[in-house]
């Protein structure tokens, strides 16, 4: 079910409706059944490819932390079923094609007469987040950090839960079982939380970024060679801003709808275009997913012992802890190369994981000289520095292909490309308003509201008349347009 | 019992949200209209028996009698005018003035031919080479008649909003060879999502959710009042959007537009594809510059310009096509054009350079009536 649809929003009353009225033992049934509901209506047959991860993962999870820790073969034996079920149908759905066709071109270069079949298969929403979740609590299970869950009921629901499941926040077991065991009462708060954040995001989503998407598929679709650079870094950013917002709203949406059964999901998303450095940046975007790398791939690559199991923070807070130089350097493009890999099966998002694992690394090599110079006290410049590559980071994300990617980096490194413009005006002009709304957003977010929030009937006044209209746009804007970006990956 | 003060808020903001829709976009201003103003006023030409034979959206309201006047008409030569808001717009209209298309239609009354015409505000060349390729199975078309504005060719895409029809009905250009029909092609692919499908339809919906969001929508429109008004909403706020734009740039509509390259050279693709589709099936082409104000200075670089007269007129006389070419730019007297609402937020109102009175639709009508009598 797309979340920007008047189906969602229906099939949200009624669910949010029947989970406050039912008696507590139902409520979770009820929810399962919700689950599936949200699902089945993308396709229902792909309901058995999600129990299939679940299923798998439940029975080894009890089976794991039935074997004493001694054990290590079977418990060994054990985590690998799972991954080895969970990646399985990772890479038949997500990347059989991409691995057949790049062998069939490497044989047809090496001039070896040999073609495997392609196998092209639809994708399955959600995939590559309910895969994640049912791996990372194996391996929790495994590593002693949290117990095994003995219903099924609720470990079913920890995968299947719908505000979360087709493009997270990617969840951790240990932060939704709880809450799933111990529900809390009505409140009223609940509601208004969880109706806000609904509202921002569908505001987000239908408002913003969807009429971004026709100005960011009309560039992309131009031919490379005639752009300039100022069309490239306006293209950059154009889509960095539809991204974000699509994303976040997707998020927000997320947030709000488990809010209003009183259940809580991480944040996601932290003014990521506003952070200081590359390292800072990712524990801003797309939270739950650099959290995950980090304790899932990241430590463990760099040989450093996980001890704890939390979404929060974001890859970021874990680039400082390995001590061994070479293992961390290794670890770190080894892992981004597998982060931009996850986003989907095309050698640019492999560039795109690399190219932020290459501005890490740059920032740790240049730690010396950053602090050496006073100008890098500012955060204005590291800001502006950080803003400007992160955005460019943006072009192999979306570009068509590897080709597309080069020539546009090359347009930005010739001065001459810089003294003209092909684009319609307005495009310019739209991407330098998004960037000032955003700044100017997080401005009053951070300094005005808490000010305002302390007089009581102004802030009474400025809400309500900046929900109206936020109401007013979603209602006049809500269409299902398209789907969110994430859903492809 | 105590209310949540954060619920209260959202209520009210529901309330307030609903009461200004309701009230403060119920008119039933067209689409068309909205960017017209209050000076300019949209016509669409009726035949002699008070039929329509001109539209701008192909949707279910207007096809369906547009068609029925085509049966009705029982003439065996058709031509069809395709055009922008110029077409359908009289500046200062007056009681029982009629526009260009509706006065040829008159003039032909007594020989077989009859006129019929589509025509859309700011209309690029993809579209309508569109409207062509979808009319053409409709109507027997002998002759096409096409104005090539220049602001249009700074125009780009397929708009949705006027292709309802071709939408639900998965419409799709059959030649896919050509870049430019790929391009259309995917344009409209890009909206199938979003359409309301008609009942027999549905099958086209390939997920439980686009069959219930199609069904949902159906039920909102015939139901909620408030639901149709979305369109006006939008509409209201792009217009107002654009008149901040040009508000803060100080843009008017005496500014001068420049060439977009890029945009330029796929609609003349478009163009290109659109006459030799027209060679093939035997229909001629009458294309014009059409009138602009020639009393003041052109909100246009020259050369630009020129260069726009340039080529059509070489792809028209060069290529074999049966293709008549026509510049008409300063044909219609200073006099005879008149203001339009400002398209910035300061002004009340500015020099209106696209639509003209009555008195210049009897010009241009007279002038295109010669050149069609000299085509046959």
């Amino acid at each position: 079910m797309i979340f920007n649809s008047l189906t969602f929003i229906i099939f949200l009353i009624l669910v949010v409706t029947a989970y406050w009225l039912l008696p507590k033992k139902y409520k979770m049934w009820m929810l399962l059944f919700a689950s599936c509901i949200f699902y089945g209506f993308w396709r229902w047959e792909y309901l058995s490819v999600m129990f299939v991860s679940a299923l798998t993962d439940y029975f080894t999870a009890i089976q794991i932390e039935q074997t004493p820790i001694s054990n290590i073969k079977k418990r060994k034996r054990l985590l690998a079923i799972t991954l080895f079920v969970n990646l399985g149908l990772l890479i038949y759905f997500k990347y059989l094609f991409f691995f057949t066709e790049n062998v069939n071109a490497l044989s047809n270069i090496l001039g070896v007469d040999f073609n495997l079949p392609l196998f092209k298969v639809l994708l399955p929403f959600g995939i590559s987040f309910y895969t994640f979740e049912t791996i990372s609590y194996t391996i929790d299970v495994y590593r002693g950090l949290i117990k095994a869950e003995r219903s099924f009921l609720n470990y079913g629901l920890f995968v299947t839960f719908f505000p979360k499941l087709v493009a997270g926040p990617i969840q951790r077991a240990s932060e939704l079982l709880n809450q799933l065991n111990y529900r809390p009462l009505f409140q009223s708060e609940f509601i208004a939380e969880g109706l806000k954040r609904i509202l921002y995001g569908l505001f987000l989503k239908v408002m913003l970024a969807d009429n971004i998407s026709p100005l960011v598929d009309e560039a992309f679709a131009l031919d490379s060679n005639t752009l300039s650079a100022i069309d490239v870094w306006t293209m950059a950013f154009l889509f960095g801003f539809q991204i974000y917002f699509d994303f976040s709203a997707y998020s927000h949406i997320a947030i709000g709808s488990a809010k209003l059964m009183g259940i809580t999901i991480p944040e996601n998303f932290n003014f990521p275009y506003l952070a200081t450095s590359f390292k800072d940046f990712w524990k801003r975007w797309h939270i739950s997913l650099s959290s995950w790398i980090r304790d899932y791939l990241y430590l463990p690559l760099a040989g450093v012992k996980v001890t704890e199991t939390s979404g929060k923070v974001g890859i970021g807070e874990g680039l400082d802890k390995p001590d061994n130089k070479n293992s961390k350097t290794k670890a770190l493009f080894l892992t981004w190369a597998i982060m931009g890999f996850w986003h989907g099966a095309n050698w640019t998002f492999v560039i795109w994981g690399l190219y932020h694992a290459s501005f890490i690394y740059l920032e740790r090599k240049l730690k010396p000289i950053r602090k050496r110079y006073k100008i890098f006290d500012f955060n204005i410049v590291t800001w502006l520095i950080t803003l400007l590559f992160a955005m460019l980071s943006w072009i192999p994300f979306r570009a068509n292909n590897l080709q597309e990617t080069f020539i546009m980096f090359q347009k930005i490194l010739n001065p001459r490309n810089y003294l003209f413009y092909t684009m319609r005006e307005n495009n310019y002009l739209i991407t330098a308003l998004l960037l000032l709304i955003m700044v100017i957003t997080y401005y009053l977010n951070t300094y005005v509201e808490p000010k305002l929030n302390k007089l009581k009937w102004l802030s009474f006044i400025f809400h309500t008349v900046k929900y109206t209209i936020i109401i007013i746009f979603v209602f006049t804007f809500l269409r299902p347009i398209s789907q969110f970006i994430y859903f492809q990956f | 019992m105590k209310i949540n003060k954060r619920i209260l808020q959202l209520l009210l903001a529901f309330l307030f949200a609903f009461s200004i829709i309701q009230f403060g976009f119920s008119g039933n201003t067209k689409f068309e209209d909205l960017a017209l103003g209050t000076e300019t006023s949209s016509y669409f030409a009726k035949n002699s028996f008070n039929e329509p034979i001109h539209i701008s959206r192909i949707d279910d309201n207007e096809e369906p009698k547009f068609i029925n006047t085509y049966k009705n008409s029982g003439k065996s030569k058709t031509v069809l005018f395709l055009g922008n808001s110029q077409t359908h717009s009289i500046n200062q209209i007056k009681k029982d003035q009629i526009n260009f298309i509706q006065i040829i239609d008159d003039s032909l009354n007594s020989s077989h031919s009859s006129v019929f015409c589509q025509s859309i505000p700011n209309a690029n060349l993809q579209e309508l080479l569109l409207s062509y390729l979808y009319w053409r199975n409709k109507i027997h078309i002998k002759t096409l008649v096409l104005p090539l504005f220049f602001d249009d060719l700074r125009e780009d895409g397929i708009r949705d909003v006027f292709y309802p029809n071709l939408i639900n009905e998965r419409f799709l250009i059959a030649d896919s060879s050509s870049f430019i029909v790929k391009k259309i092609n995917k344009n409209l692919r890009s909206y199938w999502s979003q359409a309301i499908l008609p009942k027999n339809n549905l099958e086209l919906c390939q997920t439980v959710q686009e069959r219930v969001e199609n069904n949902l929508n159906v039920y909102f429109n015939d139901n909620v009042q408030s639901w149709n008004y979305r369109e006006n909403v939008r509409g209201n706020f792009f217009v107002w959007l654009y008149k901040l734009r040009n508000t803060v740039f100080g843009i008017k509509a005496n500014t001068v537009r420049e060439m977009i390259l890029k945009k330029y050279s796929d609609n003349m693709d478009a163009l290109l594809f659109l006459l030799n589709k027209c060679k093939k099936e035997g229909v001629k082409v009458f294309i014009y510059i059409p009138p602009i104000r020639s009393d003041v200075s052109l909100p246009y670089h020259l050369e630009e310009y020129n260069k726009l007269k340039n080529d059509i007129k070489s792809i028209c006389i060069n290529n074999g096509y049966d293709c008549y070419f026509a510049d008409f730019d300063n044909i219609i007297p200073g006099n005879m054009w008149g203001y339009k609402e400002s398209t910035n937020l300061l002004d009340k109102r500015e020099l209106d350079y696209m639509h003209f009175k009555y008195e210049g639709h009897q010009i241009l009508a007279d002038s295109i009536y010669k050149r069609l009598s000299y085509i046959k």
